[in-house]
């Protein structure tokens, strides 16, 4: 039970839970098609790994891995103000384009495609998370707590608010309420949230390079999200943690190892269009995906 | 019905503080007041097309007026463009003597105007209760004062408020889930519930059957009898004559005839526009 | 001042290259309002199948080429038969067809890689090496050939959706669906059509690309991106203006690079697309749409 294979998979389940609710309440909760979310997951871990290498310690690195990436995510709204619908979809996608690219570029900074290497593990008040279990340990605290408080946002008087933007902005612009305002806070919390769960991934895997914030990845928490269903937060955790299991299987299959990062797209890619075409509203959801 | 109406009505606590204060005004002043909305020489234009043209009017406190005219002759367009939805292309629009021309939608919201539209726009995730809660609520924006509050808290308001439009069964229903009529009150109920000082109604019975609009005007009749101000858009005449103090004429975007329903039944230049020349 | 003349020339390929990608895209896009960046797919699909019947079958080059065209046409139309139509009938929306189509790029581009292997892979087909020089810039055969297709096919999307009954019909059809079918016309088969015609257009495009630069499963998605922001730049909405818009592209990056380092170059293009879709969404040949809201 606990072998390190599986407790490897666990961690990564933790991770990712909180980076797909994050986009869940964005995307699910206020119809926000922000397909550029994974920049801010980059952005945050980037932050992480290049303020703990510079000698900052961790809690310092974490918490601005989240206000970095929540600042990232008002510039996103702020910048998108007037686009709707695809074209937001398109711009927050040209947006992690555009992040993505001066990861890869601004060497002097990021070391370009080579990536970040040699991040430490968290050392927290001198006590060093070395060991997986310690690192499952803390990884389900923060997730936990990260997913509590946005539950919290979402059973709350605002989060009333998110479905009444996604299913009708200008009805709510009519009752008085400051949608763009409403807009710019949601997006500040799910960035702030995606960006811890970068500086965790960045501790972590403890080597970070700009390909693993790019497409593959962008469409793998979207299938994440829309498969366990839009505004269900329970359904993206069941979906990640599915998500992360399934394409496990493949390792018992007579497959090349250079293949399976393939055959785990193709099986996330037929998994997202079968949940759009057949059961729109995903796993656990209560609202079709429109 | 009318009864339950009258006694909710009376209630004072039945109403946000605002109104509450504009009531007990309306009811001290005998002096004539300046008209409540006021719009001078407003124009709109798409493309080429006129969609209003000049039109000038006046809304007085407390009573209900109506705009009426063939379809396509920029009454909804009117109602867009007064609450910031469109932008005007010439001239001005003052609510109680403030000038809101150009400032946003929901801005001009919050300075006191309440709308519905034609289509009833409801919140299709929502129920019923969370739609008047919504309404109601004016702190619900501010995010982390919002995570230390209950999610319900106007319980005996909107309880008032949905006997009112016999929707109490329905409380926890998606608006989605309701019949179109049931719809139509909720929307009334909606608009009603919201802080305002002027209520904006475009269409409020279309698609109803007799008896519940003969419910819908007893209602209004006895919300100006509580000192509320309302702007009516409708295609039913007899609904329009019995309702209305004063009466405007839109076709193509001009004002072209002004008065007492008694008027208007008369003029022939609204004749004329209704039945094409 | 050869080097400008070189960068003008590759500014010049570049834009070609997009060109293709992007007319197709732009076809479908103009006929069916939504955004089918699979179309990246049809290209890559066409590649791999002008390499696979020119490397194990003995059919030759001309035969591989009418073959490879027709099949990428019909994959084009499979794919809307079969994921866009049934997400239309559900009254879905142009998102969700978006993110279905980004589902179906990464799908099939992975599904090459662990078909053909994720080396890079040259198509058996000697071009003719010629090159001229033109004021000091160099360009070979193929790339000339390239840059004429390019400018054949603006011409004929030009004439084609101005004049022909079936251009007519599917910027009627892309207008306004309901009172198209008043008049007669079949939205069906005219979105089956502009699938069909874009995905011709994405065959064309896979085979002189796929001669032009190696194969890569994932050329695809760097080529509709870039195609797509060809599409941006010169106006979404209206069809020849895509191939201006990538020529607009393949000058800003080659001239881009002379003054930024060569990493820049894909930058250049993310950057541009950004601030279009920010500032002129229409793009430098649409009609902006006026309105402040839809009441």
């Amino acid at each position: 039970m606990l072998n390190p294979y599986f407790i490897n998979i666990i961690i990564l389940v933790g991770i990712y839970s909180i980076l797909a609710v994050s986009l869940n309440l964005v995307l699910g909760f206020t119809g926000l098609i922000n397909l550029g979310h994974v920049a801010l997951f980059g952005v945050g871990a980037y932050t992480s790994a290049l303020l703990t290498k510079a000698g900052a310690p961790f809690i310092v690195g974490f918490f601005s891995a989240g206000l970095t990436a929540a600042l990232f995510g008002f510039i996103i709204i702020f910048a998108t103000k007037k686009l709707k619908g695809d074209y937001f979809a398109l711009a927050s996608l040209g947006f992690a384009f555009v992040i993505g690219s001066l990861m890869l570029n601004l060497q002097w900074l990021t070391r370009g495609p080579l990536g970040i290497v040699g991040i430490e593990r968290p050392n927290i008040f001198g006590f060093v998370l070395n060991t997986p279990v310690e690192y499952l340990i803390f990884v389900i605290i923060i997730a936990s707590i990260s997913i509590f408080a946005m539950r919290r946002v979402v059973n709350s008087p605002f989060g009333r608010l998110l479905h009444a933007v996604r299913n009708d902005e200008i009805g709510l612009r009519v009752l008085g309420k400051n949608t763009f305002l409403i807009k710019i806070k949601t997006m500040i919390v799910a960035g702030f949230f995606a960006g811890l769960a970068g500086s965790l991934f960045a501790h972590y895997i403890r080597f970070i390079e700009p390909s693993s914030f790019f497409l593959s990845e962008i469409i793998f928490v979207l299938s994440i999200v829309i498969i366990g269903g839009i505004a269900s937060i329970s359904g993206s955790v069941v979906a990640t943690a599915l998500l992360l299991f399934i394409p496990e299987i493949l390792r018992f299959l007579p497959l090349q190892s250079n293949l399976l990062g393939a055959m785990r797209q193709i099986i996330y890619s037929i998994l997202l269009l079968v949940i759009l075409v057949f059961r729109p509203r995903g796993l656990l959801g209560r609202i079709d995906l429109e | 019905m009318t009864e339950e109406v009258l006694r909710f009505l009376k209630n004072p606590q039945n109403f946000q503080n605002s109104q509450r204060r504009t009531l007990k005004e309306m009811k001290k002043k005998e002096v004539i007041q300046s008209p409540l909305l006021i719009l001078k020489n407003v124009s709109k234009n798409f493309g080429g097309i006129k969609a209003l043209n000049n039109v000038s009017f006046s809304v007085p406190h407390g009573k209900i007026i109506a705009v009426i005219g063939p379809n396509g002759s920029g009454k909804s367009t009117l109602f867009h463009v007064i609450s910031g939805l469109y932008e005007l292309d010439r001239g001005e629009i003052y609510f109680q003597n403030e000038n809101i021309t150009g400032l946003e939608d929901f801005i001009i919201s919050r300075k006191g105007i309440s709308r519905t539209f034609q289509e009833v726009r409801l919140f299709k995730h929502l129920t019923v209760r969370e739609h008047l809660e919504i309404a109601l609520q004016l702190t619900d924006e501010k995010l982390f004062a919002s995570l230390f509050r209950a999610q319900f808290e106007h319980e005996t308001t909107i309880q008032e408020l949905l006997k009112l439009f016999k929707l109490d069964n329905h409380l926890k229903n998606y608006a989605h889930d309701l019949s179109y009529g049931q719809r139509k009150l909720l929307d009334l109920a909606v608009a009603l519930a919201k802080p305002h000082k002027i209520l904006m109604l475009d269409e409020p019975v279309a698609g109803i059957h007799h008896e519940l609009r003969v419910e819908i005007a007893g209602i209004l009749k006895n919300l100006r009898k509580r000192g509320e101000t309302i702007l009516l858009i409708e295609h039913d005449m007899n609904f329009v004559m019995n309702l209305a103090d004063y009466i405007y004429v839109l076709d193509y975007g001009k004002v072209i005839a002004s008065g007492k329903p008694r008027e208007i039944k008369n003029n022939e230049k609204v004749l004329e526009a209704y039945l094409g020349k | 001042m050869p080097l400008l003349a070189q960068l003008t020339v590759n500014g010049i390929i570049a834009g070609s290259i997009y060109a293709l990608v992007a007319s197709g895209f732009a076809l479908i896009y103009g006929t069916n309002k939504f955004m089918h960046f699979a179309h990246g797919a049809s290209v890559t699909f066409a590649g791999y199948i002008l390499f696979l019947l020119l490397e194990r079958t003995i059919v030759p080059f001309y035969g591989a080429i009418i073959i490879t065209i027709i099949f990428t046409s019909y994959f084009g139309l499979l794919l809307y038969r079969f994921v866009y139509l049934p997400l239309q009938n559900r009254k879905a929306s142009t998102v969700i067809l978006l993110v279905a189509s980004i589902a179906l790029l990464i799908l099939f581009e992975n599904t090459l890689q662990v078909a053909f292997g994720p080396e890079v892979k040259t198509i058996p087909y000697d071009f003719d090496n010629r090159t001229f020089t033109i004021f000091g810039g160099t360009i070979t055969i193929l790339q000339i050939f390239i840059f004429i297709t390019a400018l054949l096919i603006f011409l004929f999307l030009f004439a084609f959706m101005r004049y022909s009954n079936l251009g007519k019909a599917m910027r009627a059809v892309a207008d306004n669906k309901e009172l198209a079918a008043i008049w007669g016309i079949d939205s069906r088969k005219i979105a089956d059509m502009s699938f069909l015609i874009g995905s011709f257009l994405a065959g064309v495009a896979g085979i002189l690309i796929g001669l032009e630069q190696s194969l890569v499963p994932t050329m695809g998605t760097m080529l509709i991106i870039k195609g797509f922001t060809g599409a941006v730049i010169g106006g979404i909405a209206y069809v020849p203006a895509s191939v201006i818009g990538s020529y607009v592209l393949g000058f800003a990056e080659n001239y881009g690079v002379a003054l930024l380092p060569s990493g820049y170059k894909d930058a250049i293009g993310f950057v541009i697309l950004f601030l279009f879709l920010l500032l002129k969404p229409e793009g430098l040949f649409g009609v902006p749409k006026g309105v402040k809201s839809n009441a």
